[in-house]
């Protein structure tokens, strides 16, 4: 049995640990993401029914935390975890890459089935691209710390969990439902999926090439490293027979086998892997007389140069993004989309949202919908309610839960009925009954039946000067502004009858819109007070009549 | 056994006594103007459940030259189950139809609820001002408001109370709502008859409906007989529910057509000769009278009319000849249909309406249509919630032949009856 473990992975004999742990978080987020996930979708009615920790990964990835919250200067409750996985890379130096990252597992699984096996396109040697990850970081604390939110384009597991739901989840969708209601893919899906591929591909240059050198939070878990307690030795039993230097998997032992400890993720392969027992971690205060090599990191990556230029080109390349983003935010202003139930304010939200696609995993109905560039390169894959797709469900509120940055707020379901995402506009000339074509009530019929209420009968009739009456004309839907919560039920309905099955409209008569005075954001507070409070403002501009007998004295 | 086919006879012989113990006591005119006096004048039981919100910018004097209500009369009972704005049958260019359009030109532009000034949320500005538009764009097309509509018009009523004119307007007003949107008929005649008091004349025909359905058909057809204008669908329909089904048909040869004709004409349409619309009516008037070969005379009428006297004008209506075709099978099949001789077990029948085939189940069991269930359709759905009712009073009434047909969902309702008669029909096999 070993002999043929060997023959297949025989990084599994070397560390066995490591990869049992590997395989176990690797299942784990999986399961997260698919099954837990869709499991819900069935129970959202439930008002206990939660989603389990599905942004578990994503939380755990701490440049998801950090850059939010520097960002959106704001603490982000993920900090927490974030700051919990830094201090344990104390102990064990940037573990998270070689044992916990999903991530890292499947480039590991694509190296090992792919990757091994096309040597074409190797390199053999380091170059300019050692430290990439670094000025990377750089680049994005410092768009983080101009209110740009850049960490979603690189950062580990969002940049996983976009691949998947792209991916895969289409593909799960197809086959498990049908490939007709599909919802359709925007150019920005693409670009994250070939931006996926590319991660996997750069695989074929070097084993996990994207880890070593590319991917930010790695770079944040190193720098963790620099306050490490444990560090690797080689002793003077070393025989030099560079076994070490082959099997470690991030490129971080040099030709004279001492490590450039930023970059060790404590997988303890070249441990292991030594037949002289050479190489040992211990504590960094240990100092070991039989020591022979010269465990002091050659800064040999680091050249001034490459520093200099690296810094500024970071420096450079962050601002001008940033700034150019900001303007260009102000410049999309006037488009607005409709957000989640729960969101926070717009420039918040941009601040806050990582873009790992959670929220468009699990939403029931696929009515979240990653938007292209609609809201300029900054609202780049951020959710927005598609409700030609569906609209959002009553008592659903899996987006806000499963957001790790808080972009989306947690609502309870009382809540989740109030918080105002938009309103619904009719469109006049396209509305049947108001362009006096034919009797209709779809859009009423799906939102009284959703509880809300909030769509009326109103005679229009054919007179062009508003004088209805009482048995010409049509009864037309009259959105009432302080019911309508902008769910897109009603849009829904009228998209997939008049648009896909009966084919009389290009576009639904009833559509949602958000902006100023249609939807209401809250950092916190209560979604129900602000209802109140609209309703209360509405009934200003109604009388209240006392209540008088049925019939009269003066008629008896 | 025997036990269940005991209780089965004497269950269908108790309803059978039950209904026509109903159809056939007729009441005398004073016994039924004292129900009038009687329920008219007892509060409804929703009453102080129900409290009164009205726009701020609502004219509370509702001045005379307003004063267009009897517009209303232009639609029965068919808006309260919401959704279709069907024309409805009322008389063409009857008593009050709204005022010509020119008449309130000068009050400048339309404005739809959602784009008056200052955003979206400004409705329309008649709705919102006029009494008589908000009852008729709001309260009318909203099941919700048809109670605050009349503690609204109970209001104006007590508001106005030394102001002749207007009381009196009031208590129409108040007749016309209870007429048409609760089908309670005691009150509304109560309120009618306190308007009649005042010296208006209230709505003829409406006044007969009342009598009739409090069970007065001889005080009704003496109403009936003052109405000059005949041509009107609902009179010659209420006519022959009075039993003078001759008299019915003979006024159908003077029927100039549903106030339809005249909206088509208006989109453009092509007037269409009112012969095919009269010959659908006089069968729908046998068949209502048990007279089945009479009325398959009239669909086969109907069959051998030129095309363009039947086609339909717009795509929510249907061909006249295919209504007259499903119909005349129905009809066929009611003829031969004996109800006490159905067999237990399930059965389906289908028949054709808007969308395509309608489907229907109809369960019998110990002798009765225990239930009736539309299991495959392709209508628009809110046509087809206003229809069902109809399913539901074909197991209540159990009858196929004494059944309501919606008015608004006629298609549909009529498709469902005449399902269940052919799914009633293979039972009797």
């Amino acid at each position: 049995m070993n002999r043929q473990l060997k023959k297949i992975c025989p990084t599994w004999l070397t560390t066995p640990r490591r990869r049992l742990f590997q395989t176990l978080c690797f299942i784990l987020f999986i399961m997260l993401f698919f099954y837990c996930s869709r499991s819900c979708r069935f129970d959202f009615n439930n008002e206990n029914g939660h989603l389990g920790n599905i942004e578990l990964f994503l939380t755990l990835d701490p440049l998801v935390g950090i850059s939010a919250a520097v960002a959106s200067r704001t603490l982000v409750w993920s900090l927490s975890a974030a700051a919990a996985v830094l201090f344990t890379c104390i102990f064990f130096p940037r573990w998270f890459c070689s044992y916990a990252c999903p991530m890292g597992t499947l480039i590991d699984l694509f190296d090992w089935s792919v990757g091994s096996r096309i040597k074409r396109f190797r390199i053999k040697r380091r170059g300019w691209w050692v430290n990439l990850r670094f000025y990377l970081l750089t680049a994005i604390l410092i768009a983080a710390m101009c209110g740009v939110l850049l960490s979603g384009f690189v950062a580990a597991i969002p940049v996983l969990t976009r691949g998947l739901l792209y991916i895969i989840t289409p593909l799960q969708y197809g086959i498990l439902k049908n490939w007709h209601s599909l919802p359709p893919f925007n150019t920005a899906q693409y670009f994250s999926i070939i931006l996926f591929i590319l991660i996997f591909l750069l695989g074929l240059l070097r084993p996990r090439f994207w880890c070593a050198y590319i991917c930010p939070s790695g770079a944040l878990l190193s720098l963790a490293g620099i306050f490490r307690m444990v560090e690797r030795r080689v002793d003077n039993t070393c025989t030099g027979c560079s076994r070490c230097l082959k099997a470690c998997p991030f490129d971080v032992i040099s030709t004279d086998f001492s490590a450039r400890f930023i970059a060790c993720t404590s997988c303890f392969t070249c441990k292991n892997i030594c037949g002289q027992n050479s190489i040992k971690f211990v504590f960094r205060w240990n100092r070991q007389k039989n020591e022979s090599h010269s465990n002091i990191p050659v800064s040999s990556s680091v050249t001034r140069r490459g520093f200099i230029i690296g810094s500024f080109a970071s420096l450079g390349v962050s601002t001008a993004a940033a700034m150019g983003i900001t303007l260009e935010q102000d410049q999309y202003n006037q488009s607005y989309v409709v957000r989640p139930p729960g969101s926070v304010p717009e420039k918040l939200f941009l601040s806050q949202c990582i873009r790992c696609g959670l929220c468009i995993k699990v939403c029931p109905e696929n009515s979240l919908q990653p938007i292209g560039l609609e809201c300029g390169i900054n609202g780049i894959w951020t959710p927005a309610v598609k409700a030609d797709i569906a609209g959002c469900k009553p008592f659903c509120s899996n987006c806000g839960q499963a957001c790790p940055t808080g972009a989306i707020r947690e609502l309870i379901p009382e809540e989740k009925k109030a918080a105002r995402i938009g309103f619904a506009v009719v469109d006049k000339d396209r509305c049947l009954p108001y362009s006096q074509k034919e009797p209709c009530g779809l859009c009423l019929e799906a939102c009284s039946s959703a509880g809300y209420n909030a769509i009326e009968y109103i005679r229009i009739g054919p007179e062009s000067q508003g004088i209805s009456s009482a048995g010409s004309g049509f009864l037309a839907p009259f959105v009432s502004p302080q019911k309508c919560i902008g769910c897109g039920l009603c849009q829904a309905r009228c998209y997939s009858v008049m648009v896909n099955d009966k084919k009389i409209l290009d576009r639904s008569a009833i559509q949602i819109q958000a902006g100023p005075g249609k939807e209401d954001r809250l950092t916190a507070g209560s979604y129900l007070a602000v209802q109140a409070e609209r309703k209360k403002t509405a009934d200003q501009n109604q009388i209240k009549a006392p209540q008088i007998d049925y019939l009269p004295d003066f008629l008896k | 056994m025997i036990k269940t086919v005991l209780i089965s006879t004497i269950t269908l012989l108790m309803i059978t006594f039950v209904s026509s113990s109903i159809m056939a006591k007729e009441k005398t005119k004073s016994e039924v103007d004292d129900e009038i006096k009687h329920i008219g004048s007892i509060t409804p039981e929703w009453w102080d459940s129900v409290e009164l919100t009205y726009p701020k910018t609502l004219d509370m004097e509702w001045p005379v030259q307003q004063d267009s209500f009897k517009g209303l009369s232009q639609f029965g009972g068919q808006e309260k189950r919401g959704g279709r704005g069907d024309r409805g049958h009322g008389f063409p260019g009857g008593p009050g139809s709204f005022g010509s359009p020119g008449e309130f030109g000068d009050r400048g532009g339309f404005r739809g609820p959602g784009e008056g000034r200052g955003g979206e949320f400004v409705t329309d500005q008649y709705s919102q001002k006029i009494v008589d538009q908000y009852l008729i764009q709001v309260i009318y097309p909203n099941p919700s408001r048809h109670k605050e509509g009349i503690k609204l018009v109970n209001h104006l009523m007590v508001m106005h109370r030394d102001d002749k004119e207007k009381l009196k307007r009031s208590l129409n007003v108040l007749g016309y709502m209870f007429f048409d949107l609760f089908d309670d008929y005691a009150r509304a005649a109560f309120w009618w008859q306190k308007y009649s008091q005042m010296g208006g004349t209230p709505d003829q025909l409406k006044m007969a409906r009342c009598y009739f359905e409090l069970g007065s058909r001889k005080t009704a057809a003496e109403l009936l007989s003052n109405i000059r204008d005949t041509d009107n669908k609902e009179l010659i329909k209420l006519w022959a529910k009075t039993g003078e089904v001759d008299k019915a048909l003979k006024l159908i040869d003077s029927f100039s057509g549903s106030k339809k004709n005249n909206d088509r004409m208006r989109f453009g349409a092509p007037e269409r000769d009112p012969q095919s619309e009269r010959y659908l009516l006089a069968a729908e008037i046998c068949r209502g009278a048990g007279r089945y070969d009479q009325a398959a005379a009239y669909y086969k009428k109907v069959l051998g009319l030129p095309d363009s006297y039947t086609s339909p004008m717009n795509h929510h209506e249907i061909d006249d000849k295919l209504k007259a075709k499903v119909n005349l099978e129905a009809v066929k099949q009611l003829e031969n249909l004996d109800i006490k001789q159905i067999h237990e077990g399930t059965y389906s029948g289908t028949s054709t309406a808007y969308g395509g085939p309608l489907t229907v189940q109809v369960v019998i069991k110990d002798g009765i249509i225990n239930s009736v269930k539309v299991t495959e359709h392709w209508e628009t759905p809110s046509y087809m919630v206003m229809a069902e009712p109809t399913a539901r009073q074909i197991v209540s009434r159990q009858s196929l032949e004494d059944v309501d047909v919606i008015t608004g969902a006629t298609v549909t309702s009529d498709a469902i009856i005449n399902s269940a008669v052919a799914a009633v029909f293979k039972a009797m096999k």
